[in-house]
């Protein structure tokens, strides 16, 4: 594909410890365009080798507001039937970059093994010493192994090891969107983490014209998304009052995901005074609540003031907040964790009923935003980034006709 | 062209010690005004008498005093027997100081003809920003820069913008004047006050020539051959359009390898991984700053070498066949890259000094970039292939 996507599209072995090149025709992209949409076509194309599928939309990396976002597709343990994970903040950028605009993952490591793409190059890491650490631990360590701090991972902790499908694929340190149990799959797949960095370069069919129409949809979006920010930019969450107010104390700042205007994500302090800016000594001071609807259920199974820190604790073992919220017995934020951490090696943690999407794809608008590559939170509110608009910058894009059917499953 | 084409042009760079990583913007242009014929040397080879076999040298940018400690006395004469014999030396920035007369007592570098600058002093101005590069002890006083990046220059029939780091303020006789700094612009970087800077470089010499036996020096303060710079850009080609035939002998080659197929794949593979992870460590380098001789070294220039090499890899690779000399050689080098930017990343993280590995890495740099545009070169230069493939 020689405009928006890169050239090829990887299809990695664990079993053989091979991957394999494939190149991304114009064709498959015309008629799946990215995303959620062409990440089915590859499951389907591969679904005899147990594969899971990183994906990237076709504007994912792009100077279109919102475009962060990669998708998770595979069969979900917990519904059997396919299932598509927002990844949101940087992953589905630094996918792209790496070279590789899809990864394709079939079959199961014989050991624990990350798998490290960077630049067209994609290395089977042996991850037996890290097989049994937390998502933090896992992400520090993988960051320090290869030398960069910006390296962005997909990660599991306890639970996924364990094969739980109250596990979740965990970005970096923070959960995401991950309602399916997909960290279920790294575990049986032996893999612990995909972890990408790279410094590719995307080339655009009409350059000016696109650059000319995306500083349009970037004015409307701005606009229609408001001034609203941190909590109130996540009011699709319901976070209970009691547990705002609580984490209004802890709040330090407000971040928001790779080139997008919505800053609906909030960090929270409570190793250091939320009120210093200043970096210091200590290593992630906090938490970031990326994952609003989370957030909330853990708030409401604990102490307000207890559920950032216990938030935390659902990160480092890679459990799904909504999943186990209402198995934490203890209120407090220290029994609370040691619940967790018999959740994360229970079967207990299996059995639950809550299964939706924190961004689900409700509507037309969400739908195209998973195959284009927009943050589906930014989607919702920004009525700019609808189909039609997104069908027009694509065909600027890359010069092939899409029309805003292109954009539906 | 005048008297040669741009294809037939032999062109040394100098890439030895004491060379920085602007070298590399001279690739750019002139593989990208189409010529050919570019080769790189080093100290050994000119020492060897490998320059009577090109029609110009090239001195980049870089540090003058790390350059004559590399080519020693018997470098330097070898050059100047060059010039004298019919050659054509393009000096630019350390280059231009290297080749220049400019104090009583001057270096014994080459020293072809006296030109006084006007940015030496023994009491060089207050400088009001980035003290660390502003000034270099020479002798009795320093040399010291003004101003930093794009600024204008020109004579009677045009004027450009070219950008100058560190280069002379030349106060030559009218007859050797190619062009002098005419104005500052709004992307001029000021060292000093801007009046400071303008008594000191505006109506002085950004470029001149000065004929020296059958041959000739040109000498420039700014980098005409930087390739964000098209208008200076050529201006340098009508300069090379100038340059007299010399070279009496073929260019110097080694023992190249052709390799292809899976043994091509396998040789790509290595050198991208390493390079690969090469650049993820030097991305994660943070404002690192080295003093390597009197020049100093940011980091994001050693990203800048490494990111170019990458696409010199990513336009190799294309091809299914190549001559390389010492490929071998180049992994080991790609290899070394790679785990010194570990160590450096870890050194610094300790608050260690990592010059000496600073060093190392950059003519590991060096060494592989120059076999990467020697492969380059050599496949533009024999058109051997068309299309990528076997004609």
């Amino acid at each position: 594909m020689d405009y928006m996507y890169t050239e090829y599209y990887l299809v990695v072995d664990l079993a053989t410890g091979e991957a394999e090149e494939v190149e991304l025709e114009e064709k498959f992209v015309k008629e799946y365009v990215g995303g959620a949409k062409l990440n089915l076509a590859l499951y389907e194309k591969y679904k005899d080798e147990d594969p899971i599928v990183f994906g990237s939309g076709l504007f994912t990396s792009t100077m279109v507001p919102g475009s962060c976002l990669g998708v998770l597709t595979a069969k979900s343990p917990v519904t059997g039937k396919i299932a598509h994970a927002p990844i949101t903040w940087n992953a589905g950028a630094e996918l792209k970059f790496t070279g590789y605009s899809f990864v394709v993952v079939k079959n199961k490591a014989e050991k624990p093994t990350y798998l490290w793409l960077h630049d067209e190059i994609a290395d089977f890491v042996d991850a037996t010493a890290l097989w049994g650490k937390d998502t933090w631990q896992t992400t520090d360590a993988i960051r320090e192994e290869q030398g960069e701090d910006r390296i962005q991972l997909l990660v599991i902790g306890k639970a996924g090891e364990n094969k739980l499908t109250s596990a979740q694929v965990i970005n970096n340190y923070w959960g995401d969107g991950d309602r399916f149990g997909f960290g279920a799959i790294f575990g049986e797949k032996n893999l612990k983490a995909i972890a990408m960095r790279g410094m590719g370069e995307l080339d655009v069919d009409d350059a000016e014209g696109f650059l000319e129409k995306v500083e349009e949809v970037f004015k409307d979006v701005v606009s229609q998304v408001g001034s609203a920010k941190g909590f109130d930019a996540a009011a699709y969450a319901n976070i209970p009052a009691a547990v705002k107010a609580a984490a209004a104390k802890q709040t330090h700042r407000v971040e928001a995901d790779f080139n997008s205007p919505l800053a609906y994500k909030v960090y929270l302090k409570y190793r250091e005074d939320p009120s210093v800016m200043a970096m210091s000594d200590i290593w992630n001071p906090g938490v970031l609540v990326s994952d609003p609807i989370g957030f909330a259920a853990i708030g409401n199974a604990v102490n307000p003031e207890a559920a950032g820190e216990v938030l935390e604790a659902v990160f480092r073992l890679g459990l799904n907040p909504v999943a186990i919220a209402s198995k934490i017995k203890a209120k407090d934020a220290k029994g609370a964790i040691a619940d967790l951490e018999k959740l994360a090696e229970s079967s207990e943690a299996e059995k639950f009923d809550a299964v939706y999407s924190p961004i689900s794809p409700e509507s037309e608008r969400t739908e195209a935003a998973y195959i284009a590559g927009i943050c589906p939170v930014l989607a919702a509110k920004a009525e700019a980034l609808n189909a039609e608009t997104l069908a027009e910058l694509a065909s600027i894009s890359t010069g092939i006709d899409f029309d805003a059917d292109a954009f539906k499953m | 062209m005048g008297r040669m084409d741009s294809e037939n042009l032999k062109i040394a760079i100098y890439i030895g010690h004491g060379a920085s990583y602007s070298w590399i913007w001279f690739v750019k242009t002139f593989d990208s005004l189409d010529f050919n014929e570019v080769y790189f040397l080093d100290e050994s080879d000119i020492k060897n008498g490998e320059l009577s076999n090109y029609d110009c040298l090239v001195l980049p940018g870089g540090d003058p005093f790390l350059i004559a400690d590399g080519l020693l006395e018997e470098g330097l004469d070898k050059i100047r027997q060059f010039v004298k014999n019919g050659g054509t030396y393009i000096g630019v920035c350390a280059g231009t100081y290297l080749s220049i007369i400019f104090n009583d007592d001057p270096m014994p570098w080459l020293n072809f003809a006296e030109v006084p600058i006007n940015n030496f002093s023994e009491r060089p101005p207050e400088a009001i920003r980035m003290k660390y590069k502003y000034i270099v002890p020479y002798k009795d006083g320093f040399v010291f820069h003004p101003v930093r990046g794009s600024l204008e220059v020109g004579n009677k029939d045009m004027s450009f913008k070219a950008p100058l780091y560190g280069g002379p303020s030349m106060m030559a006789p009218a007859e050797n004047r190619l062009l002098d700094y005419v104005d500052f612009d709004d992307k001029t970087l000021y060292l000093v006050e801007e009046d400071t800077a303008k008594k000191t470089m505006v109506g002085n010499a950004a470029g001149i020539r000065v004929p020296v036996g059958r041959g000739c020096l040109y000498l420039f303060g700014p980098h005409f051959e930087h390739p964000s710079y098209p208008r200076a850009n050529m201006f340098l080609y009508d300069i090379m359009s100038k340059i007299k035939p010399f070279a009496i002998g073929p260019a110097k080659k080694g023992d190249i390898v052709l390799l292809h197929g899976d043994d091509l794949g396998e040789w790509l593979g290595i050198i991208k991984r390493e390079l690969s992870s090469a650049r993820v460590l030097s991305s994660g380098l943070v404002n690192l700053r080295w003093k390597i001789g009197e020049k100093i070294w940011e980091d994001e220039k050693i990203i800048y070498f490494l990111n170019e090499t990458w696409k010199t890899i990513r336009t190799l690779q294309r091809y299914d066949l190549l001559p390389i000399e010492d490929p071998k050689g180049l992994e080991t080098n790609a290899r070394l890259i790679h785990s010194l930017l570990a160590e450096i990343r870890v050194l610094s993280k300790g608050g260690q000094d990592t010059s000496k590995e600073a060093e190392m890495l950059i003519e590991a740099t060096k060494k592989l970039s120059k076999g990467l545009f020697d492969t380059y070169f050599n496949l533009k230069r024999n058109n051997w292939w068309s299309n990528g493939k076997i004609s």
